[in-house]
């Protein structure tokens, strides 16, 4: 079984629906098939987005069934935690542990608490991509985090960013690395 | 008691001035045109207002509604699909006054481009319908339609056939007129700002309400049931049951339709008592197909094994199917992240000057100032669809209130200027706010008739205003409150209709754009 369904669940401007078409594109290389759909709305104007890849050797629905998903990919842990409800029990759930700002006054321990209640992997995936050169380049550090659950070896990967990120390409492989790194180390 | 020949026509229009109404609106169109033409010879002193279009027709009737008012709205089948925008978002929204649509359908298309039946697009909107099989029921079903209106809060849709509009037939009446409602204003956003969050809900409500509109469907006189013959019953609705009615043996059962959502119990009596049902219905075959629905081995939306809104999706195809489903539970409390305006937008400080300003009633348009709806600005008090900022705000000013309409430099191209010319043919007291970011912001900054990129010609708010003789002012929005302030105090108070256009190009497609 090669099917992986993912939902990304982010913040207006966090690159989230490029990682969704990364994946799918990686699959698309490997001879699987991929559907992705996605939320946006007012997201232009800093609202919540998520997005849902699904790849396998036959994807029927474009939608994703609460309590099957298996990778769930947080470009912000409040964010992350909003869709729950999705991952299946024995999904991975991997987020940044930076915040995305918000107006409405919160407590960020709070949330980083549930977050590790639910098995979350946390990186500081924004620090990450400072290190790597690029502070917009986060979600590609979530990338390389989640890499390691894929069917496909990293390298397929790096081969999609390669052909599809324009700018700041040595960064965005780096931060890649960062992320996949940093699972390594908490595995 | 008296008996007038009136056409059903004119029997709608007396059923209206009767039923109180305070504005009628229309554009004309044949079989329909009558009703408002019979208004204004009827001396009855209700003010007509023949409009640019039916979508402005009905924008008008839903401002003077939103003011309490009854009002009355009437055109052809074919001018329904112009004011479908507006007809079916004020399902969701409601209505304060009563709000009869009179639709006049063309069988068989003596001045029409096509036939079509505007049951379905009643039952579409999921709104109430009466049709009337004769004057003396257009007359009676008018009244009707006004007070199921304002008991639903919901629009009612009159389905009116050439063979009614331009039928004559005694009707008999009495003198007594209803009085006009009080004019108030009811601000309620929830309701009438139907931006997706609210809606949802809305639509929850609306799907949920069905039933109470069934249940009233059931109670009308207009359905009649006689249960005789086991062998033949025939169903009839409208002018349809008049041609029955020519050649029924007395023998045969028979169920006379007036009402929609079709009376279900009335229904289903009449389909366990006969062996044989001939349907009779002018236009589509919408009772015959509901008779099918009847059948308790089809299992669906209708009997909720699936929900009737939002999109369907695996999870209730799996539930619907009976197969294992279980998930972790949502997370409760999390925080809201609610969208904003972009730092720095002009929109913010327009809006803000506006707010101060404070005028009895905003209505807002669709677009990224939308926003404006919630905290912490909560100014704009309807949204309905493209266009009905001015739309509505002539009905409301119609009404002796006077309003803002708020819409963006890309929405008044693309619906305001319709109503912006009737504001200017009425004479109409209210000001339009255009918000000018020069740009189509919402949708990721598409461009605006007013570009003059690649040789266009620019077609600017300055050009179309004058053009149209609105007299207009041009404001920075980034200019110190105190001034801005005066500014719009001054636009407020001047006679309208008057427009301010506070200009503010976007700074996050502008961004967007050098980057590219």
């Amino acid at each position: 079984m090669n099917k992986v369904d993912v939902v990304i669940a982010g913040v207006g401007g966090q690159g989230n629906l490029l990682v969704a078409g990364l994946i799918a594109k990686a699959a698309l290389s490997q001879g699987l098939e991929a559907k992705r759909s996605e939320i946006k709305g007012l997201a232009q104007r800093g609202g919540s987005v998520q997005s849902l890849v699904r790849i396998g050797e036959t994807v029927w629905s474009p939608l994703i069934e609460q309590g099957s998903a298996d990778i769930l990919l947080g470009l912000e842990p409040v964010e992350a935690l909003r869709y729950i409800q999705y991952l299946a029990p024995i999904g991975k759930a991997i987020a940044s542990s930076n915040f995305a700002t918000n107006p409405v006054s919160f407590s960020q321990e709070e949330i980083l608490i549930k977050a590790r209640k639910h098995g979350f992997f946390l990186l500081p995936a924004t620090e990450l991509a400072k290190q790597a050169g690029s502070v917009q380049s986060a979600n590609i550090v979530l990338l390389g985090a989640a890499s390691h659950f894929f069917p496909f070896p990293a390298e397929v990967f790096r081969q999609v960013i390669e052909e599809n990120v324009k700018r700041f390409l040595e960064e965005n492989l780096k931060a890649f690395e960062l992320g996949r790194q940093a699972i390594a180390i908490q595995q | 008691m008296s008996r007038q020949l009136w056409t059903g026509d004119e029997a709608v229009a007396w059923g209206a001035i009767q039923a109180g109404c305070s504005l009628s609106a229309a554009y004309p169109g044949t079989p329909a045109s009558e009703i408002q033409e019979a208004i204004g010879r009827s001396g009855s002193g209700v003010p007509i207002y023949w409009c640019i279009n039916e979508k402005v027709a009905y924008e008008t009737a839903l401002g003077a509604s939103y003011a309490n008012q009854r009002a009355l709205v009437s055109m052809k089948h074919v001018g329904l699909n112009v004011a479908m925008d507006p007809f079916v978002n004020s399902v969701f929204t409601g209505v304060n006054g009563g709000l009869v649509l009179a639709v006049g359908d063309d069988p068989s298309m003596y001045s029409s481009q096509n036939e079509q039946d505007s049951r379905l697009l009643a039952a579409f909107a999921k709104t109430f319908c009466l049709e009337p099989s004769d004057p003396q029921e257009a007359f009676t079903m008018t009244q009707t339609a006004f007070e199921i209106s304002e008991r639903l809060r919901l629009p009612v849709l009159l389905r009116l056939v050439t063979r009614v509009c331009y039928g004559e037939g005694s009707v008999a009446t009495d003198s007594t007129r209803r009085p006009v409602n009080e004019t108030l204003l009811r601000h309620d956003r929830r309701r009438w700002v139907v931006v997706p969050s609210h809606a949802k809900l809305l639509h929850k409500e609306l799907n949920a309400r069905q039933r109470e509109l069934e249940a009233i469907s059931e109670d009308l006189p207009f359905n009649e049931i006689h249960l005789l013959s086991k062998e033949r019953g025939i169903i009839a609705s409208g002018v349809a049951y008049a041609h029955v009615r020519e050649h029924w043996n007395g023998a045969d059962s028979l169920l006379k339709i007036g009402s929609y959502p079709l009376p279900r119990s009335l229904l289903k009596r009449f389909l366990e008592h006969c062996q044989e049902i001939i349907v009779v219905e002018e236009g589509e075959p919408l009772v015959e197909r509901a008779l099918a629905r009847l059948d308790p081995k089809v299992h669906g939306k209708l009997d909720g094994t699936l929900p009737r809104e939002w999109e369907m999706t695996p999870d209730l195809v799996a539930q619907a199917l009976s197969l294992p489903y279980s998930h972790r539970p949502a997370e409760v409390g999390l925080p809201p992240r609610y969208p904003g305006f972009c730092v720095g937008c002009g929109y913010n400080r327009a809006f803000a000057a506006l707010k101060r300003l404070a005028p009895p009633v905003v209505t807002g348009d669709i677009g990224c100032y939308s926003l404006a709806a919630f905290p912490p600005l909560e100014v704009i008090d309807t949204i309905v669809c493209m266009g009905a900022s001015i739309g509505m705000a002539l009905g409301l000013a119609y009404s002796g209130i006077k309003p803002v309409a708020v819409l963006g430099d890309s929405t008044f191209f693309h619906s305001g200027l319709p109503p912006m010319v009737d504001a200017v043919h009425n004479r109409a007291d209210l000001l339009v706010l255009i918000l000018d970011n020069e740009i189509t912001a919402m949708t990721g900054g598409q461009p605006t008739p007013a570009w003059d990129n690649d040789g266009k010609a620019p077609v600017t708010l300055e050009r179309v205003l004058g053009g149209l003789g609105v007299p207009f002012q041009v404001v920075n929005p980034y200019h110190p409150e105190a001034e801005l302030d005066e500014v719009f105090r001054q636009a407020y108070a001047q006679p309208g209709p008057m427009a301010l256009i506070s200009r503010s190009p976007c700074l996050t497609e502008g961004k967007r754009r050098k980057a590219a």
